[in-house]
């Protein structure tokens, strides 16, 4: 009402101040006014309507304008031209952690962080001066309460460190998009909308992390697909140089099969010959059609073996580990049926899971003859050094003999001039008579023991005692330890076992170790204690050892190779044949003569003999 | 015989018992006394030098062998007769104990005869020896006696220098050769030059030093 009462005054101010004269109006013209003033009127009216009308919608408006405002999830702030906020809608305030009333008049640059603030104010400055619309991603100070929602798998899948993953950058990334405007009090202003894309910018950065991690992954497998692909050629490389030399293996193999001076025979377990090489068709006179499919029985029969235990072990023993390798001596059947000796060997192998046997046998009848003869010499050359031993010995024992006959010789003349005193003593007579007849069996048994070491040719094993043979070879030569002041120590070890040996080819070696020690002995001045000593010991190897040692000079390093050679003597009569005999013939009982020897401290000479069972046979 | 043998031992060395033994009994049945020994130090230790006797040796025996106590015997000065026994007599040893003095080397075995042949042999030296050690001993004593000068005039009697001669080679009269040569006579009681000359000559008094060639 004051407002219209203010038009009023203010249109009454008006006409009075035009000068218009009313009364010099006519009727006329009063009339011709008021029909115009009545028009007037009712034009106003209708405009006054028409505008409540506008005011109406306009408020409406108006109240739909805020309520977009204020509900609207994007933030909108306005800002004066020096980016202080003035007005801030509700989504503002909550993404910058405030409230409307707070964020008025707070420059919007102090929650922009620091990093990013000049790109913030070079964003201002681009919207005032072009007016155009301008676009900015920066990070608030704030921290986002977005980001506890994203869960990066990267650490499952890649194993990378969780302190290195960007979800550990905890600030708020936001992108504003200004414009310029005017506002009603006619002040620059800067409408800004703000929205949060911090989920946008860690998705995309975790993506990109993501990303390169996995191209790294790829490119690493790649690599080691390259690597392993260098490897299988490689491998496929090798594997055709293993069959090419598996080729010429079997090649080999072949020729050697072929080429073989031993027959070789393959069996299945059950003694069927499956392949048999030239060889054996050579030494038994079948030929390969003959023995394929036959059993390995009619070549090599049980029955005709001297130790057919031993040769079933062997062949039914089969994948026993002492069944390889171990070679023993069988007979052969030739296909004209005569007997073959043969070495045999036999081994065990498997192929496509069934199991054969590989014979491989050798004929020795060459060998066996070469043996045999070898054995002839030997024992002839034995018989003739034993001889010789004899004849060296000869001065020794004829003393020995000669004691016995002097004694008996002066006893029975004693006897005589005891005969002769008519009142001589009976009883002194008797035991004179006792004496002189002791006297000549001591000297017989000398004689005896000398006929026994010279006389045997022929080569006979039976089970000896060594000790008692020790004892027969010291009894031939007592008289040189006597007269050479020689001490005399035996350790002979009671019981011991017997052997199966040629008791007069090894009192053989006995004797001659002894007189070789006797030899050496004389040597050393009688001031000093000569000592000889004889001693046996059982091994644990199952033999029997047998030392013979002397304190005497010893033997020089230099002859110490020679001394076991044929030939080779150092005494000036002599052939040289002594040691060397004895070490052929202790090997032909199978065992070995040995010695050690240090100069100007003495010789010990040793030699072992196998303990043999009886049944085992020879 | 028997009666001799009342004195005198007849010593046996050997090692080996029997021999050793019937030895022994062998000779004790004939009338000696025996002392045997099996090793040759025994004997050394068990040796009377005042008892008349004879050694019978064996040759081959351990430490010391008979040689080799014969060696020692002679060392010492003791000179009784040895017969050796060896079982094998080669020729070296066998001239080696003869050489040294032995009275025979007896191969073994031998003839008891032969044996007791040669002990009488060896105990007959044996008193032999020891007479003319006691005959030795008195001829020494007395020249023993004799002055230097009288020693050298005893020299030229004994090589028949006439007493001229041994005179002018002295360079002093014959007088004086007189003189000394009646009391060289009297010293060593010689009833002439014979018994003189046979005295020095047996017991070989004077010293190779004193030999005519050399004076002369």
């Amino acid at each position: 009402m004051n407002s219209q009462n203010n038009l009023r005054k203010q249109a009454e101010a008006l006409l009075s101040a035009s000068g218009t004269a009313f009364t010099d109006m006519s009727a006329e013209d009063i009339q011709k006014m008021l029909y115009e003033l009545q028009v007037r009127q009712i034009e106003l009216e209708l405009q006054n309507e028409e505008l409540n009308h506008s005011q109406h919608e306009l408020m409406i408006s108006h109240a739909r304008y805020a309520r977009l405002y204020n509900a609207s999830p994007i933030g909108y702030l306005s800002l004066n031209v020096d980016g202080v906020i003035k007005k801030a809608n509700p989504a503002a305030a909550k993404l910058l952690d405030s409230t409307p009333e707070a964020l008025e008049n707070t420059a919007l640059g102090e929650l922009i962080n620091p990093l990013d603030q000049d790109e913030f104010f070079l964003f201002i400055q681009k919207v005032l001066i072009t007016h155009f619309e301008q676009t900015l991603s920066a990070r608030l100070n704030i921290v986002s309460n977005m980001h506890a929602n994203f869960f990066c798998q990267g650490t499952k899948y890649f194993n990378c460190p969780p302190e290195d993953c960007i979800h550990n950058d905890q600030a708020t990334y936001v992108e504003c998009r200004g414009h310029y405007s005017i506002d009603e009090n006619n002040d620059e202003r800067i409408c800004l909308s703000i929205f949060d894309v911090t989920t946008t910018k860690k998705a995309q950065a975790t993506i990109a992390c993501l990303n390169q991690k996995l191209e790294k992954k790829v490119f690493q497998q790649n690599q080691d697909l390259i690597e392993s692909n260098k490897e299988l050629i490689a491998r496929i490389e090798e594997l055709k140089q293993y069959k090419r030399q598996k080729i010429e293996q079997e090649a080999m193999i072949n020729a050697i099969f072929t080429a073989a001076v031993e027959g070789i025979i393959t069996v299945h377990l059950s003694g069927v010959i499956v392949y048999v090489n030239d060889t054996v068709e050579s030494i038994l006179g079948y030929s390969k059609e003959d023995l394929i499919n036959c059993n390995i029985n009619k070549l090599i029969p049980l029955a005709r073996q001297k130790n057919p235990t031993q040769y079933l072990n062997n062949i039914s023993g089969i994948g026993l580990s002492n069944a390889v390798g171990k070679i023993q001596e069988v007979n052969g059947i030739r296909k004209d049926g005569s007997t073959v000796p043969l070495d045999i060997s036999i081994a065990e192998f498997a192929m496509n899971g069934t199991h054969y046997l590989s014979i491989i046998i050798r004929d020795i009848t060459t060998r066996k003859m070469q043996e045999q003869n070898d054995q002839k010499h030997l024992d002839e050359l034995a018989h003739v050094t034993r001889l010789g031993l004899m004849g060296e010995l000869a001065s020794g024992i004829a003393h020995e003999v000669n004691q016995p006959l002097t004694a008996i010789s002066a006893y029975s003349q004693a006897c005589l001039t005891l005969i002769e005193d008519k009142n001589h003593d009976q009883t002194l007579l008797a035991e004179t008579l006792q004496k002189t007849s002791a006297q000549a069996l001591k000297a017989g048994q000398i004689i005896h023991r000398m006929r026994d070491f010279v006389k045997s040719k022929k080569i006979h094993r039976s089970s000896i005692d060594i000790n008692c043979l020790i004892n027969d070879a010291i009894g031939l030569c007592e008289s040189y330890f006597k007269l050479n002041s020689i001490t005399l120590k035996l350790q002979l070890k009671h019981p011991i076992p017997s052997l199966c040996i040629d008791a007069i080819q090894i009192e053989q070696v006995i004797l001659n170790l002894i007189k070789n020690s006797i030899e050496a002995l004389i040597n050393v001045p009688p001031s000093m204690l000569r000592k000889l000593s004889i001693q046996t010991t059982v091994n644990e190897n199952n033999t029997i050892e047998i030392r013979i040692k002397d304190n005497g000079p010893g033997i020089d390093f230099t002859e110490q190779s020679k001394i076991l050679t044929p030939f080779y003597t150092t005494k000036s009569e002599g052939m040289g044949m002594g040691l060397s005999i004895c070490r052929s013939i202790i090997e032909a009982h199978k065992g070995t003569l040995r010695f050690n020897s240090e100069p100007g401290k003495g010789s010990t000479f040793y030699f072992t003999l196998p303990i043999e069972q009886i049944n085992n046979g020879i | 015989m028997e009666s001799n043998s009342q004195n005198v031992v007849v010593y046996l060395i050997d090692d080996e018992f029997a021999v050793r033994d019937a030895l022994a009994l062998l000779i004790k049945a004939s009338g000696w006394a025996v002392k045997s020994f099996d090793c040759a130090q025994d004997f050394l230790i068990n040796y009377d030098h005042d008892v008349t006797g004879c050694l019978i040796l064996d040759v081959k025996m351990p430490v010391m062998g008979g040689l080799e106590l014969q060696e020692e015997l002679i060392k010492k000065n003791i000179n009784i007769p040895i017969i050796f026994i060896s079982g094998n007599a080669d020729i070296p040893d066998s001239a080696k104990a003869f050489r040294a003095g032995a009275v025979d080397f007896l191969e073994k075995p031998f003839e008891k005869s032969i044996l007791l042949e040669r002990i009488d042999e060896a105990v007959q030296k044996d008193i032999k020896t020891r007479q003319q050690l006691v005959e030795k001993t008195s001829i020494q004593d007395c020249f023993n006696r004799l002055t230097a000068r009288e020693k050298e005039v005893l020299q030229l009697i004994v090589n028949s220098h006439s007493n001229k001669e041994a005179a002018k080679i002295l360079d002093v009269s014959p007088r004086t050769i007189d003189a000394h040569r009646a009391r060289v006579m009297e010293k060593m009681q010689a009833d002439n030059v014979a018994a003189l000359v046979t005295m020095v000559m047996s017991y070989e008094l004077l010293n190779k030093s004193f030999a005519p060639g050399e004076i002369q």
